[in-house]
């Protein structure tokens, strides 16, 4: 077969070569048998290796250590029902150069049907600075939310929490289990929820404070609520936000006031 | 939480501590124990120490409330210590009504609560 061997070609087996040549992916070809049948100039600057080290070996070759044993069972899977797919969908692959390094791989399968029987391509994808890019990605914006809710002991067992900008759901929760960790760690009597940092406190947001409070209380820590600004506190009434027990001050200051006279009242003993 | 219950008594308190995973016929007789407890030792208040439990349901915590009532009715106060911050979550995101409770963070500051709370006459009138 022309596919596999070098031999005279027509027309559309020229075709295919170049294609296969000139395509971005390392491109393999390879048996039912695992053995690889043909691959392109993209697997030799991947992998490290000459067509002539590949081309008859079994493809596991190129499987790390580790996965090794059990691709055969998958590759026999694939021959089974053999359709246009992307390999180990959800999961991370990796690939093994010659010089024994790895690499993250995309990997998508096709079946190639010809004279001889069912044949696989694969096209072979280093997605190194993706899944870098990524993973940085993912890092920021963890270092944003840290930054963003963050929890300063402001007094002896009296927490202070500046909320500023917009509070959504991913943050507030966020904030409530950054809260929740430093109550259980510095074992504080009061957390202080300082909103003057927040442009606009609508009924989705008080809902946010107050589960947080409820969550504080839960664990034994009382909290005041501080930098109410006066159209905060009408915006607040108009909308029928209900703050239950939950003691506010205008200033910073005098929340910390009230934390710390709540501090003394529950700590000493009548 | 399969045999032993451990209640312990500090003067006139007691302390009970829930730990591991809790089913149903081990909270009744988590139940009948205090309560027979409170009612043998005359017992003013007690501290129910939730630290040991790692996952609190909405069935766990309606436990909790029953045994609060239980204890509350035999004329004792008392204060739940060491909700953990996974589970304090947990039970405001299930909505679980635990408004009556008087928690503390911890042991020490539960007997301190305690204290007022019988000085005071009752609960919900805490200080925060």
């Amino acid at each position: 077969m022309a596919i596999l061997r070098d031999e005279p070609m027509d027309a559309a087996g020229l075709l295919f070569r170049d294609l296969l040549e000139v395509a971005p992916d390392a491109i393999l070809i390879v048996e039912a048998d695992g053995r690889i049948a043909r691959v392109n100039r993209q697997t030799e600057q991947l992998f490290g290796y000459s067509r002539d080290d590949l081309v008859g070996q079994e493809m596991e070759m190129l499987v790390p250590e580790r996965f090794r044993r059990r691709h055969p069972g998958h590759r026999g899977r694939f021959f089974e029902d053999p359709r246009t797919r992307p390999m180990g969908v959800g999961l991370e692959l990796f690939a093994l150069r010659r010089d024994g390094t790895e690499f993250p791989a995309e990997i998508s399968l096709s079946p190639l049907q010809t004279a001889d029987g069912t044949l696989v391509s694969a096209a072979i994808r280093d997605v190194t600075e993706r899944r870098e890019y990524q993973q940085r990605l993912e890092r920021q914006r963890d270092e944003i939310l840290e930054l963003s809710t963050p929890v300063i002991e402001v007094w002896d067992k009296v927490l202070a929490l500046p909320i500023i900008g917009t509070l959504d759901s991913v943050r507030a929760a966020r904030l409530t289990e950054g809260l929740l960790e430093k109550i259980a760690a510095s074992q504080a009597e009061v957390v202080i929820l300082d909103i003057s940092g927040v442009p606009s406190i609508d009924t989705l947001v008080a809902q946010h404070l107050l589960k947080t409070v409820q969550a504080a209380t839960l664990m034994g820590a009382a909290s005041v609520l501080s930098g109410v600004r006066p159209e905060t506190a009408q915006a607040m009434v108009h909308l029928g936000i209900e703050l239950g027990q939950l003691r506010s001050r205008n200033t910073l200051r005098d929340a910390l006031q009230l934390a710390i006279r709540i501090v003394h009242e529950r700590t000493d003993t009548p | 939480m399969s045999e032993a219950i451990p209640v312990l008594r500090i003067g006139d308190t007691l302390l009970l501590s829930l730990q591991g995973d809790l089913d149903d016929s081990s909270v009744v007789r988590i139940e009948s124990r205090i309560t027979d407890e409170v009612a043998r030792t005359h017992a003013k208040g007690a501290l129910i120490d939730v630290s040991g439990l790692i996952v609190v349901d909405t069935f766990i915590a309606r436990a909790i409330a029953r045994i609060v009532g239980m204890v509350r009715l035999l004329g004792a106060e008392v204060v739940v210590v060491g909700i953990q911050p996974a589970v304090a979550i947990t039970l405001v995101e299930l909505g679980v009504p635990m408004g009556q409770l008087d928690t503390a963070l911890n042991a020490e500051q539960g007997l301190v609560l305690l204290r007022k709370l019988r000085a005071g006459g009752g609960h919900g009138d805490r200080a925060g």
